[in-house]
């Protein structure tokens, strides 16, 4: 290309002036890259245009720089203060909020937890103690029994089966010193539905009523207390309907013994 | 003042947003750019808030400037340029130099009239030898930005003309210019020489 051309159609001075296109711009800028010649020219423009321009230079009003420095300093520091700190603190309000909900669901889910299995342990607490009252008062009633049956004052009486039940067998317990009696009823059979066992005391032969036996004897617990009759010679058994009798029914008997 | 020489360091620390630059720039080019603007505002308070306005952006986008496709003062002459046709275009002020007749100032041959005491007396001498067709003509497309169609319009002349005049005026410029800068050197050096030979 022929450069002295180039740079007297004047596209150098367009281009300095800004009369460009930015097509046309890079072109020229490619054109100043690549030739040490026009770069150089384009850098006589301008400098004779800067010339120019600073010949009529004109002091700006005094406080031009103060003003300029006050604007270029609020650039940076009050905005990165008071736009920050509020965005700071809404993003930390919004990070514990987020951890509060999320501490108050994961709790209650605990409390769920350990209130399910404070329950469980709770009724299983009360039916140890359910448990342990009812072998107290059995460890209790035999600690009685036992006090009971080794008082050398206390003596015992064995009725036998009679023919209605032959392998029947009960030992009443009385002492006259304590005033109280038992019968051990280890070894009689379940009376049959709508029957009681009913105990009698034969005072002069006669029978007076010792009340009814419990429909059902604890095979753990078979001493049964009665009341105690000082003048009985002997003890018998009927089974009566279920409720007891006023009077004996002598063929319903199913156990006697005599003193 | 002469020709400022392109400061490396100036423009890595305009570069690098190292404010204490901004004195050194303000010092060197505040006036040339009070003046681009005042061609296209007048009015001198609203001219000085747009050079505030060209100054921050100058601050802003100091490390877009590229030394390698220009001079720092084409660079902020183009910046301080846009900022006044901001002002002019934002309904604050009324545009109607381009519709309008030329400014006085284009065809008035004591085209200084704000002068300034700051101003270099030569320099400002060395250009009031310019021709004012060709004045004209850098007024219009350098500091008004008109494009050489509107300028021939404005001018009433062919485009062909304006555009040998532009080339002309740059040309003549840069002659007067050196040598003025040929009479800079070469008054001093007489002066010596005097020296020299009196001394001898």
């Amino acid at each position: 290309m022929d450069l002295k051309a180039y740079i007297e159609s004047g596209i150098l001075e367009q281009y300095v002036l800004g009369q460009l296109n930015p097509a046309a711009m890079r072109e020229v800028e490619a054109m100043a890259v690549e030739h040490n010649s026009i770069r150089q020219e384009i850098e006589q423009i301008e400098n004779a245009l800067e010339l120019y321009v600073q010949a009529g230079a004109v002091t700006p009003p005094p406080g031009t720089l103060e003003a300029i420095k006050g604007r270029i300093d609020s650039l940076d520091v009050p905005h990165a203060t008071t736009k920050t700190h509020p965005r700071k603190w809404t993003a930390l309000l919004a990070a514990a909020s987020v951890l509060l909900l999320i501490g108050c669901i994961y709790f209650w889910i605990e409390n769920q937890r350990i209130s399910k299995d404070l329950d469980t342990l709770t009724s299983s607490a009360d039916l140890q103690k359910i448990c342990c009252d009812s072998s107290r008062q059995t460890v209790d009633s035999l600690a009685q029994i036992m006090a009971f049956l080794s008082d050398p004052n206390t003596r015992s009486v064995v009725m036998r089966g009679t023919e209605n039940s032959p392998d029947a067998q009960a030992t009443v317990f009385f002492n006259a010193v304590r005033q109280v009696a038992f019968v051990n009823l280890n070894r009689i059979p379940s009376p049959p539905i709508g029957k009681q066992y009913q105990l009698w005391a034969l005072v002069g032969g006669l029978p007076v009523d010792m009340g009814v036996l419990p429909l059902e004897i604890s095979r753990n617990q078979p001493m049964v207390m009665v009341p105690f009759q000082a003048t009985a010679g002997g003890f018998a058994v009927t089974l009566e309907p279920e409720g007891g009798s006023a009077e004996p029914t002598l063929q319903a008997m199913v156990m006697v013994g005599m003193i | 003042m002469t020709l400022v020489a392109q400061d490396p360091h100036l423009i890595s620390r305009l570069r690098s947003r190292d404010k204490s630059v901004i004195d050194e720039v303000y010092r060197l080019y505040s006036g040339a750019l009070y003046n681009v603007i005042l061609k296209l505002i007048p009015d001198q308070d609203l001219g000085a808030e747009v050079l505030q306005d060209a100054f921050v952006k100058i601050w802003q986008n100091g490390d877009r400037f590229d030394p390698d496709k220009g001079r720092l003062f084409t660079w902020m002459a183009r910046i301080a340029r846009n900022s006044a046709i901001d002002t002019m275009r934002s309904g604050a002020f009324q545009h109607d130099q381009k519709t309008d007749s030329l400014p006085d100032y284009v065809d008035d041959h004591g085209a200084f009239r704000q002068t300034d005491a700051d101003r270099d007396p030569g320099l400002t001498k060395v250009v009031g030898l310019l021709d004012s067709n060709h004045r004209s003509i850098i007024e219009l497309l350098y500091f008004q930005q008109y494009t050489q169609s509107e300028a021939a319009e404005k001018l009433n002349l062919p485009l062909g003309t304006v555009k040998t005049r532009t080339r002309n005026a740059l040309s003549t410029l840069r002659q007067l210019l050196a040598s003025e800068r040929l009479i800079v050197i070469l008054i001093p050096l007489l002066f010596t020489l005097m020296h020299l030979t009196r001394g001898s």
